[in-house]
């Protein structure tokens, strides 16, 4: 199974210190998923480290996105798969994470959508969503991404003529709010 | 004719990079114009280039342009020191930038659409890509406030015409309905 792949092409949080933070889950988050974070890690030694939960209602317009160093594990070892597909971050593992800016642009895998793009050009943050949903309008009260264009990544496999895969460039919405 | 002079005397795009784009229209535009960017442009070789294109439905989502002045004297250019002889001509790769609440911009008479006349608000409106002075902020888009009116100084060669009349505007936060 391949997991999400993210480029953040051009974001607030690239220069704002204050829209990165580092955070801890309990399940598995794959690159590009949005995040709550809404309370700090209790476990000794991560007193800076926020609990990343799956957005919820009433807090879907203050999720965060996950975007780490893709260093797949193979075994016990790091670094011998090239493949950043393959790379999820895993439970209880301290990752990063930055906050998402009207305006910010995001080229992101097919994969780091909850299902296959059809002609939708929305994708919004769902309650207990873990992944952006595709949709044909903006949701109202969360934050929701606009689709620009499709491009893709190169990513070596090794393999003849399939390098490059299939992106999205997404552009955060204002969120609209009833 | 005079167009358009701004200096962003302090934006948040001057830190941001992701405020900052690159972007082509198919009209003219001044310094100071306001557009959208909805589209990437198709032609080759220009992947990361925006569509400038007339503000319609998204008012808020406006960006200005902001480009280096370098005017067009034939073939050739910097022999002309007057900035206000300076448009972005269509088909033209330039920047602009995205202005955010609280940003403070100078922005010469020309650039605005009409004379000031008493307003202190200037607006974004539809299917105009300057701004329009108004007496009170409209909702729904992006706005300006007056608070002061200085000058540039632009040399001609020209004894005493140094000054031309600008007005800092500073960005306010959106008036949502």
């Amino acid at each position: 199974m391949a997991y999400g792949v993210i480029n953040p092409v051009a974001v607030m949080a690239t220069n704002v210190d204050s829209l990165n933070r580092s955070c801890v889950s309990a399940t598995d988050v794959e690159q590009g998923g949005p995040l709550g974070l809404l309370a700090l890690s209790t476990t000794a030694g991560e007193a800076e480290v926020w609990t990343a939960s799956i957005p919820a209602t009433g807090t879907l317009d203050q999720v965060w996105m996950a975007y780490d160093p893709e260093l797949v594990w193979t075994g016990s070892y790091r670094g011998l798969n090239p493949d950043v597909r393959d790379y999820i971050i895993t439970a209880t593992r301290i990752f990063s994470a930055f906050r998402l800016e009207e305006n910010d642009l995001i080229l992101m895998s097919a994969d780091a959508f909850s299902a296959a793009k059809s002609t939708d050009t929305f994708a919004n943050t769902t309650n207990g969503g873990a992944q952006f949903v595709w949709g044909s309008t903006q949701s109202n009260d969360c934050v929701a991404l606009k689709y620009r264009a499709t491009k893709y990544f190169s990513i070596g496999t090794g393999a003849m003529d399939d390098q490059r895969f299939t992106a999205y460039l997404m552009e955060v919405l204002p969120v609209v709010y009833t | 004719m005079a167009y358009g002079v701004i200096n962003p005397v302090a934006v948040m795009a001057t830190n941001i990079d992701s405020l900052n784009r690159s972007c082509i229209s198919a009209s003219d535009i001044e310094q100071g114009g306001v557009f959208e960017l909805l589209t990437l442009s198709t032609t080759a070789g220009e992947a990361e280039v925006w569509t400038a294109t007339v503000p319609t439905s998204a008012l808020m989502s406006v960006w200005m342009a902001y480009d280096p002045e370098l005017v067009w004297t034939g073939s050739y250019r910097g022999l002309n020191p007057d900035v206000r002889d300076y448009i972005i001509s269509l088909g033209r790769t330039f920047s602009a930038f995205r202005p955010k609440p609280g940003d403070l911009i100078l922005m010469s008479a020309d650039a605005f659409t009409g004379a000031i006349g008493g307003n202190t608000f200037a607006n974004t409106t539809t299917a105009n890509f300057q701004l329009v002075w108004g007496a009170s902020q409209t909702n729904d888009c992006l706005s300006f406030k007056l608070r002061a009116t200085k000058y540039f100084s632009i040399g001609t060669g020209a004894m005493d015409t140094q000054r031309f009349t600008a007005y800092l505007m500073e960005v306010l936060p959106f008036v949502i309905t």
